[in-house]
């Protein structure tokens, strides 16, 4: 390992973190930001839904069929809801939403962000005293953090009724019974901590569309790149903080 | 009053400004004039503090832009209306709300008095009834109208042009140059002009300045402009010379 990529390492982490701080401190106005938030919010929520709904009612469908078929002759029916239930709570509803909505989000993020960037429509901005940290970045970044857990939560219920479709269609398992396997060997933690992974991925997929999208530069080459780049590490750090937060909580 | 002192700065290894002086008192409209490349739009993005010198200081009423903190460069750009380049509206909003933006995002103000002053601004600049549009829908040049019209929203006591009258036609071009003039007839607004419109330049200026190899290497009144024996204004004044 040379002394450069050590350099340039810690020096990304650390532009990161300075940006991070700079959308922190400007928290402070988060009450006057109320309508921006929620602008965005709307924006990235409404919009991920359909592929949210139609990747997790399949991704359902598909685990209570491997379920079935690795397990269905020595397992009771009710397994098979339990089993949906349990990996998408614990693991695929967050990860299958924030890959997505990383895939989604963080670059359209970093590209309008970073067009406007090159075409000094910030610039712009910093010249009507309006920082552009509270007035684009910051509502991004909130609207983020609580549009993931919500898509999460949302994931996790299509997935569960996905599983429930193939289930019932496909097994001949009586819906009660699929539905009685949610509370079996429930435990509460167990969603916490799926919803925890998803705040961090929401902060995560954020984070890197905006910071990108600020460090845009040249032309609208620079805005491909930034996309890129935006999803391609959003998607990294979320797999590295699904171990992270599963090798914490669980 | 603008007062630009040995400005230097460089991007990696080009140089663009080398030592510029350039002072531009209360009431005053200056044109900065230069070739394409030549660091006009640098200049300012400097006086501003969107860009930090390498070395040198700009005094804008007394205050060193570069040792301003971010609250007092903040106040002193509510002074200060820029007119960018490309326009530089936000893409996400209406017109009227682009114009409004300045107001809306930094004083109490109602819906119907910022609407009330953006439809004042705009026909100032001569445009009616786009005010609900969206900046996609409009032309370069009426782009280029709505950025002074946002730019004069919040009253400023200076304003920087950066090529206004490029990108419109002579009609139009006439239109803002005699708003610019009657800014700074009845308004008494500090201006300074970047353009290589000739003609603007000598209708609007109070003098002329002509920025060449990172220095002013020329300043004068529009009769001296015309008068000079500077080889490199003259060839520039004249286009390059004859066909
Ligand atoms: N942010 C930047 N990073 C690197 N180089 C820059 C930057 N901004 C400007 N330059 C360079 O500085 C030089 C002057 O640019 P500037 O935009 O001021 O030219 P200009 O005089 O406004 O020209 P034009 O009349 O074409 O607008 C150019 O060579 C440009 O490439
Ligand atoms: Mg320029």
């Amino acid at each position: 390992m040379n002394k450069g990529f050590i350099e340039s390492f810690f020096g990304y982490i650390g532009r990161v973190c300075i940006f991070l701080w700079a959308i922190i401190v400007k928290l402070y106005y988060l009450p006057r930001s109320f309508r921006l938030i929620l602008e965005q919010i709307v924006h990235m929520g409404i919009g991920s839904m359909p592929i949210v709904i139609f990747t997790s009612f399949f991704a359902g469908m598909v685990t209570a069929y491997q379920a079935s078929f690795q397990a269905g002759d020595y397992m009771p029916d009710a397994y098979l809801g339990m089993a949906v239930a349990k990996a998408f709570m614990i693991e695929l509803a967050p990860l299958l939403t924030g890959l997505i909505v990383a895939g989604r989000v963080s670059s359209s993020l970093a590209a309008e962000i970073g067009t406007m960037r090159v075409t000094e429509q910030i610039d712009a901005l910093e010249s009507l005293a309006i920082d552009p940290i509270r007035y684009l970045a910051m509502p991004r970044f909130i609207a983020g953090i609580i549009v993931l857990p919500l898509l999460t939560g949302l994931s996790l219920f299509i997935a569960f009724f996905g599983g429930g479709i193939c289930s019932i269609f496909i097994f001949d398992v009586k819906p009660i019974v699929y539905i009685e396997g949610l509370r079996m060997q429930y435990y509460p933690h167990e969603l916490w901590g799926g919803l925890l992974k998803a705040f961090c991925f929401g902060f995560v997929i954020s984070l890197m569309g905006t910071y990108y999208g600020f460090m845009t530069e040249g032309g609208a080459e620079g805005v491909g790149k930034a996309a890129t780049k935006a999803v391609v590490s959003a998607s990294i750090l979320i797999l590295f903080f699904d171990l992270f937060i599963s090798w914490i909580v669980f | 009053m603008i007062k630009i002192e040995n400005l230097y700065k460089s991007f990696n290894d080009l140089e663009v400004l080398k030592g510029l002086t350039l002072n531009v008192e209360v009431g005053e409209t200056v044109t900065v004039i230069g070739r394409s490349g030549c660091g006009k739009s640098v200049l300012l993005k400097h006086i501003i503090g969107l860009l930090t010198p390498d070395m040198g200081d700009i005094w804008v009423d007394g205050k060193n832009v570069k040792m301003l903190s971010k609250s007092e460069l903040y106040k002193l750009r509510l002074n200060i209306g820029v007119v960018f380049q490309g326009s530089a509206l936000l893409d996400f909003l209406s017109v009227w709300e682009n114009v409004a933006l300045g107001l809306t995002e930094n004083q109490k103000i109602t819906v119907d008095k910022a609407k009330e002053v953006v439809r004042q601004k705009l026909s100032l600049v001569e445009l009616e009834g786009v005010e609900n549009k969206r900046i996609s829908e409009l032309s370069g040049g009426m782009k280029k109208r709505v950025a002074i019209a946002r730019a004069l929203a919040v009253d400023p006591i200076y304003i920087l042009y950066d090529e206004p009258t490029t990108a419109l036609d002579p009609i139009t071009a006439r239109t803002i140059n005699e708003l610019i003039l009657s800014l700074k007839r009845k308004l008494r607004i500090t201006g300074i002009v970047v353009t290589h419109d000739m003609e603007s330049a000598f209708y609007v200026a109070d003098r002329i300045a002509m920025l060449h190899d990172g220095k002013i290497i020329f300043d004068g009144t529009p009769t001296e402009v015309q008068t000079t024996d500077n080889k490199i204004v003259q060839n520039f004044v004249k286009g390059g010379g004859q066909y």
